[in-house]
């Protein structure tokens, strides 16, 4: 009786499960077919591929669906995109003109216009579209096409990062005039002017892209782009070293694993992307900004950069990188543990034991929080706590999720990463600035809480201005500034490794921002890649 | 039996407004920011936009006010948009992942209900062996050992180290088809996730059996000299059974909690990967979402459970009529 119930219910579940295993046998049968497919693992899957609302956009990879008015060269210098020409700055610079080509159509076949441009940067500061790219435009007050080819952006101040802000990707006006532009289904169905068309998006799961057979620079060479989502690093390199993805974003202590294998190029890029432990201004032990700069003293940074990244990284001593055109050497200190000792003494903190010092009772000791789930932020953690208390220094680390680090601005240093290898106002202002050091809503900008004239001062001249030597002399004097208040203690600059399949040539990557994995930097050029056969 | 189906589905929506409203009040109180995670940490974001955020998005409303704005949408069908996922409708969002969940949920109860039936029976029935002790041992051992452990070690061994398995994900990115799922990817997944159930139903039937195996009219079934396998699956399991069909419906619960942890391990791209990145993004329509319908389907299950229990029961079936 009942044997016959349960047994015919198994049966079904089991057709099920091998109607599924049916579908999987035809999955491999293809796959062979698809020589001419890229794939690309990524950590997370972008979830929103509008460049208005999704929150990656400005420095993650899909920008490949879409154009900006301008795009960087190689050499990180702008050149036109979607522009015909450089903008113009009228004289008080507070007008940009640009003039876009005529010969550029969306993915839908309709022309790019410059109603177009004007829609995307109106919807970004339109407070409906909870943008999160409207505080990167908080010197545009308007928009407004002038005739078909030409767009007019008023400022509220003369802005010399402005062209930096002119990369952002051009959306269609006519798909999204009138739309509650973040739920749009445009945010998961994009209609761009680039290189690649969206041809599949499985939530969670892969995104499939196809050449744009009529871009206006000619069809990209390879045909098929896959970018897939792998979270677990050791997972990538699995799939890597099986051949199921071409190309990863891998951690450099992994990398020594994969150059064993002769199918992939491992590039070590260049990047602007520091790890950083902010020193916050109301830490009861913190607070003396001699005991801050005296930690500078007693890290060794090549250490740290041999031991934790398998060499694939440059010491860091501020905010810019070294080789960016703002760059000064002012904060460059070697590794001095004997000068990180005499500093402290002096700040009143005498040795009492073979690892600790105090004064007037009380322990030289602080806490020092990392997201958990990044092993290089960890590692780089460990190694600083451990060369904090050869100097006597007492470090205390903590795993924390953002969520908390957010809550415990005052209660602790906290590693993170920054950099930008842009115009360095775009980031600086608002990490450096007292303008941000109050509000509790805040601690991801001015996270330490520095309150210092002299940097603000700084901050406030570069922006004032357009010519670049004379900006630098500004950088030079923010970073001197910077270096004597030491809030921010920069440890290393990170090398993103990225493997290759050695199939593809073309590879050329301009130095990389802070975003991880497979972001603008390596993939700049992507549609002048090509793939070839599998062997 | 109508009266009864009818009766439970009466009491669902009143279920579903009490769990609707204690999630709504979790969330509020949980520690993560939902400005923060639409925006990404150690973003340039001014504390200004942010406000401007919160307010599009309606985080900054009251409670009351948004629970009630929720319940107004539900009733005319709408469950409100995702904020992580690209502001996508959560119904839509919840459709497209659940072919893959329920292909994992699907496929380890049947692995559970197999396995546990299988294992459950050979070890009543060779009671005392060294055989009965290894299945003992290996079922107490998948109770204890925590499935995310299990399947973390899972994947090192059997994708990273041997390369016998795909590492992740539900098909072959390369495919050129639209993307499914693959037996092959599912196999790690779907056996992690029915360990500790398979054990836990193997131990049970095991024990039934044992119990049943004492009573009087198997007794007497031996006496009138039927074969031992006979009198084991003719006599003995079906009255083992009646208990284990009602205890699928609540093991049904475990396995779709399970599927949180699991599919976040194998990048696995269904509901329970979708209500981890809810819960830590505090994307808080596509919470509540996913909580009503998995709220549905338990009770549903359970209901099942039941009826089935009815129907196969022949003291309760007499009762009935």
């Amino acid at each position: 009786m009942s044997r016959g119930r349960l047994g015919r219910a198994g049966v079904v579940v089991l057709t099920l499960m091998l109607g599924a295993a049916g579908c999987g046998g035809s999955d491999k049968a293809d796959s062979a077919a698809a020589g001419g497919t890229l794939v690309i693992a990524l950590p997370s899957q972008p979830e929103d591929l509008n460049p208005i609302t999704g929150s990656d956009n400005v420095y993650e990879g899909n920008q490949k669906f879409f154009n900006g008015l301008l795009r960087y060269k190689k050499d990180l210098s702008a050149e036109p995109d979607l522009a015909s020409e450089m903008p113009t700055r009228s004289t008080d610079a507070k007008t940009v003109t640009v003039k876009l080509r005529d010969d550029v159509k969306f993915h839908d076949g309709t022309p790019l216009t410059a109603k177009d441009v004007a829609f995307t940067y109106s919807a970004i500061l339109d407070k409906d579209s909870a943008s999160p790219l409207a505080s990167l435009l908080d010197s545009l007050d308007s928009t407004k096409a002038i005739d078909d080819t030409t767009v007019q952006f008023n400022l509220n101040r003369p802005d010399p990062a402005f062209f930096d802000k002119l990369q952002i990707g051009i959306v269609p006006a006519a798909l999204l005039e009138g739309m509650d532009i973040k739920t749009a289904a445009f945010n998961r169905k994009p209609i761009g002017t680039g290189p690649y068309v969206l041809k599949e998006f499985q939530p969670g799961g892969r995104i499939v892209m196809v050449a744009n057979q009529s871009y206006f620079r000619g069809a990209p060479k390879i045909k098929r782009i896959v970018l897939t989502s792998v979270e677990d690093e050791n997972a990538r390199v699995a799939l890597l070293e099986k051949g199921t993805v071409d190309a990863a974003g891998i951690v450099p202590k992994l990398a020594p694993r994969v150059r064993r294998n002769s199918d992939y190029n491992v590039l070590e890029i260049r990047t602007a992307d520091a790890r950083v432990a902010a020193l916050p201004n109301r830490d009861p032990v913190l607070r003396d900004p001699a005991v801050r700069r005296a930690l500078s003293f007693a890290v060794d940074r090549q250490k740290i950069i041999d031991g934790t990244l398998a060499g694939a990284g440059e010491p860091a001593y501020g905010p810019v990188m070294k080789g960016h055109w703002a760059y000064s050497p002012v904060a460059e200190k070697p590794y001095d543990s004997a000068e990180a000792e005499r500093l402290l003494d002096a700040a009143g903190w005498k040795r009492t034991g073979a690892a600790t010092r105090t004064k007037a009772g009380k322990k030289l000791s602080f806490t020092l929080m990392y997201p958990p789930a990044d092993s290089v932020r960890k590692d780089i953690a460990l190694a600083f706590a451990s060369q904090m208390k050869q100097v006597g220094v007492d470090v205390k680390l903590e795993g924390r999720e953002f969520d908390v680090i957010e809550k415990r601005q005052d209660k602790g240093a906290t590693v993170f990463g920054y950099g930008t290898p842009y115009d360095p106002d775009i980031e600086l202002y608002t990490l450096f600035h007292s303008k941000f050091a109050t509000a509790d809503k805040d601690a991801f900008s001015n996270y330490p809480r520095t309150t210092n004239t002299a940097i603000d001062a700084a901050l406030d001249a570069e922006r004032s201005k357009l010519d670049v030597d004379e900006r630098k002399q500004d950088f030079v004097t923010l970073q001197e500034e910077l270096a004597k208040d030491a809030s921010w203690l920069w440890l290393v600059r990170l090398r993103h490794v990225v493997v290759i399949s050695k199939r593809v040539k073309g590879v050329d990557p301009q130095v990389e921002p802070h975003a991880h994995g497979f972001s603008r930097g390596t993939s700049w050029n992507l549609e002048d890649w090509t793939l070839e056969p599998k062997r | 039996m109508l009266k009864l189906i009818l009766r439970r589905l009466a009491v669902l929506p009143l279920i579903l407004l009490a769990v609707a409203t204690v999630t709504f009040v979790l969330t509020e109180i949980s520690p993560f920011d939902p400005v923060e995670a639409y925006v990404g940490a150690e973003n340039n974001v001014s504390p200004q936009r942010k406000a401007e955020i919160a307010h599009a998005w309606g985080f900054d409303q009251p409670l009351p006010e948004r629970f009630g704005r929720w319940i107004g949408n539900l009733a005319q069908g709408d469950m409100g948009n995702s904020v992580i996922a690209g502001g996508q409708p959560v119904a839509a969002e919840i459709a497209s992942r659940a072919g893959a969940s329920i292909a994992l949920v699907g496929g380890a109860l049947a692995l559970v209900l197999v396995g546990g039936l299988v294992f459950g029976v050979l070890a009543a029935a060779f009671r005392g062996t060294f055989f009965d002790w290894l299945v003992r041992t290996m079922c107490y051992f998948n109770t204890a050992a925590p499935s995310f452990w299990v399947g973390l070690l899972a994947l090192y061994l059997f994708s990273i180290e041997l390369g016998w398995l795909p590492a992740g994900g539900s098909s072959d990115p390369r495919a050129i088809e639209a993307a499914g799922v693959d037996f092959e990817h599912l196999i790690l997944p779907m056996v992690v996730l029915s360990l500790t159930g398979y054990a836990w139903f193997t131990l049970f039937v095991r024990n039934t059996l044992l119990e049943v195996l004492r009573e009087d009219h198997v007794q007497f079934a031996r006496a009138q000299g039927i074969g031992e396998v006979a009198v084991l699956l003719r006599y003995a399991l079906p009255n083992a059974l009646i208990p284990f069909v009602t205890l699928v419906g609540t093991h049904l619960a475990e396995l779709i909690g399970g599927t949180i942890l699991i599919e976040k391990i194998f990048g696995w791209p269904g509901l329970g990967l979708l209500t981890f990145n809810a819960a830590v993004n505090e994307d808080i329509p596509l919470i509540v979402g996913i909580t009503l319908c998995g709220c549905v389907l338990v009770v549903l299950g359970n209901l099942l459970a039941d009826v089935l229990y009815r129907v196969m029961d022949p003291r309760v079936r007499e009762a009935l009529r």
